[in-house]
């Protein structure tokens, strides 16, 4: 036998000191009687009669006695080696995909899926555990293994699907390793089979169950948008948008482009099944915004009929270029987004009127007018760089960072370089004597800082020079995360760089309204899978903000179809498990304890109370 | 007839009858009438107060019957309250004596039983006790019974000792006479035990008295005492047939 909490058999040291207190409180009440004749004929009579009576005088007292003795042994958690049948282990993998909010007859099918998983948990025995898995874009466990079914049952009833595609198998790889010491499992898939890990799901793990819920549904949808430089306008943008009909015949489909919610243009585009039908809008405008393409099809699955674009601003970012060479302004000028204009000084304010400055041969001021780019300056404001070192040698570099995309600065010769730390600045192009491009904030304003003249290098005779220029200035103004890049599928992991330094937090807003926080890493901001569809905002230190719209765009969430149940494999009939265990003997301990409590109470009834 | 006394003629009745009439006379010898009282500390509380009520009744009944009285009280020994009473008027003497007499000491009825003088034919003695004796009541009886006379047994009980609801629980019981203790555990079967017990050594009594020609009455103290007394009386037959009035004869000539 063992004992789950042996000291509780530290009680029992109390059995003798309340043993002695018995005897010694039992002081005999002296009762004056004419005489003991009859008395002690009596008491010898049962005596003779009832050898063990002398304990009856007792016998309460040993069954008190007994009862310690039954409670001391019931806190010590006694358990004895035997078999004992484990309660099954069932776990749901609900899909919380964006074509589970497809609506049959009011009804959603994730709704009907939540009953079905209810229904199941309405199944489960005593003994029997269960855990809960919602497949989305991310696998996310709802409610870990408990016993508890309704909290179970409440969970599942809180729980809300997501408006992107989900990823079943892993959601099903996630509950197969959580259950994977559990010998009697059971495995049950909620889908409407819209995705397509299913089948390998099936094959990868025998004995999971699949629940279909929803019916084969005609659907219109919106399968791709995307917004484009125009290649014949300079800063006019294109959007293109993908239609697709699964199931149903052909038919006219109504088409609403709004801008910020003024409508742009509206049309009947034909739209034939099973075949995309794609179509462009030009005349976007020059004010930017949020492009809204809406279908007008009242199908079942409204999350796929309008998609989302972030079109910003098509403007020239002013550029003001304080004594800057010609190779430099060369460099700029070969993008259209940006007008150059040249000047030997400036001040604050004029610079302030600029999107950007770039300090070529000039002194970065102590509060620049806007963000900058100091090239092989020889201070900021008044906190001097580092001394030139001769020939530094390029060791390693961000190449995530936008600035340095695309720019390879491998076997660079620079004959010169105020290499080494800037206090507070991250270091984004290092050598063997210290950084040489940095990035960080002086006097308020975000900027860049190449530690040498590109002149003292041979920088601008490489390709690099103005992929340089272009993605720093581009960064400097915001204008690197134009366009695509801020259009997303609903589920697309989020990540940012260069949003500020590693602890500082970045917010992203969701389209409903909540907000989440993450911290910046390595110069890395990672957000999980973008679960909602509509307008996300991000906002990060120095008041950098950002707008990132996210659409249900996928064949697969599209295709209302119901796939047919993958071949099962022989039933699993999952026994109840017999193995070896250990026993509780708590409940025939405690059980005994109330016996004896309600005999003893009898006993007292009867023997002092006629 | 010839030989007749005439001092023995009724003239009264001559003068009405024109007869003669001879008065016819018993002899009147005196009696006495013995009651013991049993004073053992075993008759504390109700029983004693029956107990001298009923000597007080046998003492007056016999008195108003001319009879003589004499009273002794008994516990281990005995002792006489005086000379034998004579007339009603010793009553008061009778009264006072019960009244200062209490409780005490223990019971021993065969010393008691040798210690009473001799009976002369037609005595009467009554013992008025509780019959509570440790060496038994048997020998004791019988030599009170082998005495002479006539032997009236008062048996004063008190039903509560002998039911004894309002104990229970684990006691010491005290003996009042000989303060000998006994712990003992009273339970409803204690209980009972105690009664089947107490019938059967009644029983016992009954038994022994029948055999022995004397005449038993038990009384309850835990019942009104002066009406059971009046049964008594009554039922003592000799008591009352040996009254104030006389017995008169005739004769004839």
């Amino acid at each position: 036998m063992n004992f789950a909490n042996p000291a509780a058999l530290w009680l029992l040291a109390t059995t003798p000191p309340l043993a002695a207190l018995y005897f010694l409180k039992v002081r005999r009440k002296r009762v004056m009687v004419p005489t003991l004749l009859l008395w002690s004929q009596v008491v010898q009579n049962q005596r003779t009669a009832h050898p063990f009576d002398r304990f009856r005088r007792h016998l309460l007292f040993l069954l008190q006695l007994l009862a310690l003795l039954l409670l001391t042994f019931a806190l010590a958690g006694p358990s004895i080696a035997g078999k004992q049948f484990l309660g099954r282990s069932v776990v749901w993998i609900l899909d919380g995909s964006g074509s589970m909010q497809a609506t049959h007859s009011g009804a959603a099918r994730f709704e009907l899926a939540q009953e079905a998983v209810l229904q199941g948990i309405g199944r489960l025995q005593g003994g029997d555990e269960g855990m809960v898995v919602l497949a989305g874009p991310e696998a996310r466990v709802v409610a870990s293994f408990t016993r508890d079914h309704e909290r179970l049952a409440e969970a599942v009833r809180a729980v809300k699907p997501t408006g992107a595609a989900s990823a079943l198998a892993d959601a099903v790889d996630l509950a197969s390793a959580l259950t994977r010491s559990r010998t009697d499992r059971t495995l049950v898939v909620v889908t409407d089979g819209s995705d397509a890990s299913l089948q390998r799901v099936v094959e990868h793990h025998p004995g999971v169950r699949t629940e279909l819920v929803g019916r084969d549904t005609a659907n219109t949808a919106i399968t791709a948008i995307d917004l484009r430089r125009s290649p014949t306008v300079d800063l006019e943008s294109e959007l293109f948008v993908t239609l697709r009909r699964y199931g149903g015949d052909a038919g006219p489909v109504g088409v609403e482009v709004t801008l910020d919610g003024v409508l742009l243009t509206s049309e009947t585009v034909e739209v034939a099944p099973d075949r995309p039908t794609a179509r462009v809008y030009r005349g976007l405008g020059s004010t930017g915004g949020l492009l809204r393409v809406q279908l007008i099809t009242g199908d079942a699955l409204p999350l796929d009929d309008a998609a989302v674009a972030w079109m910003a601003p098509p403007r020239r970012r002013r550029i003001l270029c304080v004594g800057c060479t010609t190779l430099t302004g060369r460099g700029l000028a070969v993008d259209p987004r940006f007008q150059l204009t040249a000047a030997d000084a400036s001040t604050p304010a004029e610079e302030a009127t600029y999107d950007a400055v770039i300090y070529e041969n000039a002194p970065v001021p102590a509060k620049p007018g806007a963000p900058f780019f100091a090239l092989g300056p020889a201070a900021l404001g008044a906190e001097a760089l580092p001394a030139p070192a001769p020939w530094p040698t390029i060791t390693t570099w961000k190449r995530t960072h936008p600035a340095l995309r695309f720019v390879d600065p491998t076997a660079l010769a620079i004959t010169t370089a105020r290499a080494g730390a800037i206090g507070g600045w991250e270091p984004l192009l290092e050598s063997d004597a210290g950084a040489l491009l940095s990035t960080g904030v002086h006097g308020g304003r975000r900027g860049l800082v190449l530690h040498f003249a590109p002149t003292d290098s041979d920088l601008p005779m490489r390709v690099a020079w103005p992929v340089l220029l272009l993605n720093s200035v581009g960064w400097l103004t915001g204008e690197e995360a134009r366009g695509q890049e801020r259009t997303v599928a609903a589920g697309s992991p989020l990540v940012r760089e260069g949003w500020g330094r590693d602890g500082q937090t970045v917010a992203l807003t969701r389209p409903d309204g909540s907000v989440l926080d993450a911290p910046i890493r390595d110069g890395v901001v990672r957000f999980g899978g973008l679960e909602q569809v509509g307008v996300y905002a991000l906002a990060g230190p120095g008041g950098r903000k950002e707008r990132i719209a996210a659409n249900l765009v996928s064949d697969l969430e599209s295709d209302l179809a119901v796939l047919p149940p993958a071949p099962p494999d022989a039933e699993t009939t999952v026994a109840r498990a017999a193995v070896a265990g250990r026993l509780s003997l708590l409940r025939p301990v405690l059980l005994l304890l109330g016996l004896l409590l309600v005999g003893e109470w009898w006993l007292y009834q009867r023997r002092y109370r006629d | 007839m010839p030989g007749d006394d005439i001092r023995h003629l009724d003239w009264h009745l001559y003068a009405r009858l024109d007869a003669l009439f001879v008065k016819l006379f018993e002899a009147r010898e005196d009696r006495t009438v013995q009651v013991v009282l049993d004073r053992s500390a075993s008759m504390a509380g109700s029983k004693w107060e029956a107990a001298r009520h009923a000597a007080a009744a046998v003492s007056w009944a016999s008195l108003c019957s001319l009879d003589r009285v004499q009273l002794f009280v008994a516990d281990r020994g005995l002792r006489a309250e005086g000379r034998p009473a004579r007339g009603r008027g010793a009553i008061h003497r009778i009264f006072r004596y019960l009244q200062g007499t209490g409780t005490a000491g223990g019971t021993d009825l065969l010393t008691v039983s040798k210690g009473l003088p001799p009976a002369r034919a037609g005595a009467i003695t009554v013992l008025i006790s509780d019959l509570w004796d440790p060496a038994g009541v048997d020998q004791s009886l019988a030599r009170l019974a082998h005495r002479g006379g006539e032997l009236h047994v008062l048996h004063v009980v008190d039903r509560r000792e002998l039911d004894p609801s309002h104990l229970s629980g684990d006691l010491t019981l005290v003996d009042s006479e000989t303060g000998a203790e006994l712990a003992v555990t009273v339970d409803r079967t204690m209980r009972q035990d105690l009664r089947a017990a107490a019938e059967e050594y009644f029983a016992t009594i009954d038994d022994l008295c029948r055999r022995r020609g004397i005449g038993l009455f038990r009384l309850d103290a835990a019942d009104p005492v002066e009406d059971r007394l009046i049964d008594w009386l009554r039922t003592a037959d000799e008591l009352v047939r040996r009254g104030a009035s006389s017995r008169v004869g005739s004769l004839r000539r």
